[in-house]
């Protein structure tokens, strides 16, 4: 080696070294990746002369639906073009923690003004979604209050549901603002317009549908805090798959519930020609824009809508109903608490009498299976999530269940709901609640893997 | 705040008008009528301005961004021939809050003075063991206009329960959505009290608001400007009367705190201490319910011109008409 090339070689290591070392990754033995995210400011226009000013990707919120074949290797790029660094969470795949997208598992930031390149093998197959994983605090206009989400689709080799046409849905609160109930009271988030796919009701293209069609509508509560009771009067919706995973016994419904972060798969037989408002059952939110107009083939006129049956939402109904034994590992108790910080202001969270970071990991040998005991001894429901791993729900508010696999489970308030899950993922995980405003204010730990 | 300031004016022996309502229902409605008219007329207009507010659009002009500018002046305006004196009858240090657009608020102010001036000072009746009940009720119109109004009432030692004024309070505040680090507003109460409560019968206070809370502290600033219009007081001109509060939620429906309520004469030259008013109101928050406002404190004079012992509480209801 000459000297030329001696110090070519090692300036060009040198570069890359420190590329690295400031996240700016490239990618220099595969230089095209499958596809690059770009996070950006985004105009959208919710409603007529409603310009909503967010960040998004690639242009829009949400994002593009991203599909990708179960088990194929991906490589992702993604440039931040904003001003504060970001993450990108793959929510509901098992990925190795330094690209799951979370910073308290050690995946390293996508810095301002930079790139990072993401490469894993996606799955399992399903409904997943990717978000950003930012710290929002009291600045609501940041990560999951933003623009930052979009659908993920990991196809399997076979699709186990028949359907004659699929629709994406991604349920989401803009102009958040955070303020007290009352004069007094603490401070929760709320949202001047909602959307569905970043569109309020009565503005966007309406979903055309065919008499005697099956459609599979694949809905995500992209909500930073808010639940959201779903509605299509005149119809029933099959539940298929709960956060991208088949149940093992699907049923009818009228009425979908879900937490932040939750998916559902719904199966409609369309058997009831009109032009129909499929919305929030809430009146308020609906009116306010979540909801959105299917409209049958030949079919015109005003949508109509009827006020949803009021009926509770149970996970259980879509599970075996036997009783799981206490499984090899152990049963872990977390206890969920709300810590008063002041009337007008935002309350903290802890997982048994912690907040984080200052909570106890809950330690776990790999392969061994074990039993999440959530307890909820607060007012307020709470949707957990596991990251990078699947949970299987075992029993919810007293009822015994079996089969129903998740990522995402809204614990009721006042309740107790266990779910047992396999550590076959080792690695730092993240446990959270994923309502934004609770896990920036302590409702977090995580899960380490013992040597 | 009535009773300091009755104690504000020196005691010259002059004897009372018999100028009492009482239990003569017809007498005071009469009253009502003719001396409400004008704070009543304008809080009704204002109300009702209020309601074009939502879209900024009076007719068929639509004002905009300019619309606050608008209402002050109008308020201004329509306060110009009566703004003749000004007087304070509710013991409470303002926060930046505003009631919420569409809301009413309803509050019932009870004062009664332990220990107080015994004698009619300056044809002034005492405040010696008077009770005061104020009426205040404040509709919300937007998220930074409100307008209130007060129906003051007394009853001191030897007299019925009397009709004592009535004052208009339009206020305005930045909007929460602007996000700024302090709350901020500005209040204007105009009105009338009559001669035997007040040297000053009309009245007009400029309140600048500004408050935070910071967890579970939460403090508060009232530097007011009182002027009064007609009355004995005029030639004062401007009296600066600096209010403060903090308070600490002990719990989410429990708080506790000091406000302190001073006087300290014209911006021009302020008053020998002696003269001023200083209290202090050791006081306490209720919140068991977020329609509801409950405050109640016991407030001691620190001068010898201020009432020596207050006791105070606020009830109000949030309406939602």
């Amino acid at each position: 080696m000459d000297r030329r090339r001696f110090l070519a070689l090692a300036g060009k290591s040198a570069c890359a070294e420190l590329a690295r070392s400031i996240g700016l990754q490239s990618a220099p033995d595969n230089p095209k990746a499958d596809i690059t995210i770009h996070i950006s400011p985004v105009e959208i226009e919710v409603a007529p002369r409603k310009i909503i000013k967010t960040t998004g990707y690639n242009g829009s919120a949400p994002g593009p639906v991203l599909r990708w074949r179960e088990g194929q290797r991906v490589t992702v790029d993604v440039l931040n073009e904003t001003k504060i660094p970001e993450f990108v969470h793959w929510h509901g795949l098992f990925v190795p923690s330094d690209v799951d997208g979370a910073e308290e598992e050690g995946t390293p930031m996508v810095p301002p003004g930079g790139m990072r390149r993401y490469s894993f093998i996606p799955r399992p197959a399903g409904t997943r979604w990717y978000h950003s994983h930012g710290h929002a605090g009291r600045d609501v206009k940041r990560a999951t209050y933003t623009g930052q989400f979009g659908f993920l689709y990991v196809e399997p080799k076979a699709e186990p549901e028949q359907y004659d046409a699929e629709v994406f849905f991604a349920l989401h609160g803009w102009e958040p603002h955070l303020e007290s109930q009352g004069d007094e009271g603490n401070l929760e988030v709320t949202y001047s317009i909602y959307s569905i796919n970043g569109h309020a009701l009565g503005s966007g293209d309406p979903v055309r549908v065919k008499p005697g069609q099956k459609v599979l509508f694949r809905i995500l509560n992209a909500s930073a805090t808010d639940q959201h009771r779903i509605a299509l009067p005149g119809h029933k919706f099959k539940i298929v798959n709960l956060d991208g995973n088949p149940v093992p016994v699907p049923r009818e419904v009228d009425v979908i519930e879900m937490g932040p972060a939750e998916r559902i798969d719904a199966l409609v037989i369309m058997n009831n020609p009109g032009v129909w408002i499929l919305g929030e059952a809430n009146d308020q939110v609906r009116n306010s824009g979540m909801g959105i107009v299917v409209e049958y083939a030949n079919h015109s006129g005003d949508p109509q809508w009827t006020t949803a049956a009021n009926t509770k939402w149970d996970y259980v109904i879509f599970g075996r109903a036997e009783s799981t034994p206490e499984p090899s590992g152990g049963v872990v108790p977390l206890i969920f608490r709300k810590k008063f910080a002041g009337n007008r202001w935002v309350d903290h969270w802890t997982i048994n009498g912690k907040s984080f970071p200052k909570t106890d990991p809950i330690a776990v040998h790999a392969g061994d299976r074990y039993r999440l005991r959530f307890d909820n001894q607060s007012d307020e429901a709470h949707p957990v999530h596991l990251h990078r791993h699947s949970f299987e729900l075992t029993r919810f508010a007293g009822k015994a269940t079996a089969g129903i696999m998740k990522d995402v489970v809204v614990v009721p308030a006042r309740q107790q709901v266990e779910v047992d899950f396999t550590a076959d993922n080792p690695g730092p995980t993240l446990f959270h609640c994923h309502q934004q405003l609770h896990m920036d204010y302590g409702f977090m730990t995580m899960i380490r893997y013992k040597s | 705040m009535k009773a300091l300031c009755f104690s504000l004016f020196p005691v010259d022996g002059a004897e009372c008008r018999d100028d009492r309502a009482g239990a003569d229902l017809v007498r005071i409605i009469k009253i009502l009528s003719s001396v409400c008219a004008w704070p009543f007329m304008m809080w009704l207009i204002i109300f009702l301005m209020g309601r074009c507010a939502f879209d900024r659009t009076i007719g068929n002009r639509h004002f905009g961004n300019a619309y606050p500018v608008l209402v002050l002046i109008l308020v201004l305006i329509l306060a110009a021939p009566l703004t003749r004196a000004q007087e304070n009858y509710e013991i409470q240090v303002y926060g930046s809050d505003l009631v919420d657009p569409g809301h009413t608020m309803v509050e019932l102010h009870s004062n009664f003075t332990i220990d107080g001036s015994k004698t009619i000072v300056d044809g002034v009746y005492p405040t010696n063991h008077a009770q005061h009940e104020t009426v205040e009720i404040t509709h919300g119109f937007n998220d930074w206009f409100e307008c209130g109004f007060y129906i003051f009432t007394s009853i001191t030692e030897g007299q019925d329960w009397q009709w004592v004024g009535d004052h208009i309070r339009p206020r305005v505040a930045v909007p929460k959505k602007w996000h700024w680090p302090v709350g901020v507003s500005l209040s204007n109460e105009i009105g009338y009290q009559r001669r035997q409560y007040s040297v000053d019968t009309w009245t007009w206070e400029i309140r600048p608001i500004v408050d935070q809370k910071v967890g579970r502290w939460y403090w508060a600033l009232n530097p007011a400007m009182d002027r009064s219009f007609h009355g004995e007081s005029v030639n004062q001109g401007v009296v600066f009367s600096p209010n403060f509060k903090f308070s600490y939620d002990f719990t989410p429906k429990v708080a506790g705190g000091l406000e302190y309520y001073g006087s300290v004469g014209p911006v021009t030259g302020f008053d020998a201490i002696s003269q001023q008013q200083h209290q202090i109101f050791p006081a306490i928050d209720l919140n068991i319910a977020p329609q509801w406002e409950i405050n109640f404190g016991l407030g001691v004079g620190l001068t010898g011109a201020t009432d020596h012992l207050i006791a105070k509480m606020i009830l109000g209801y949030r309406f939602n008409f």
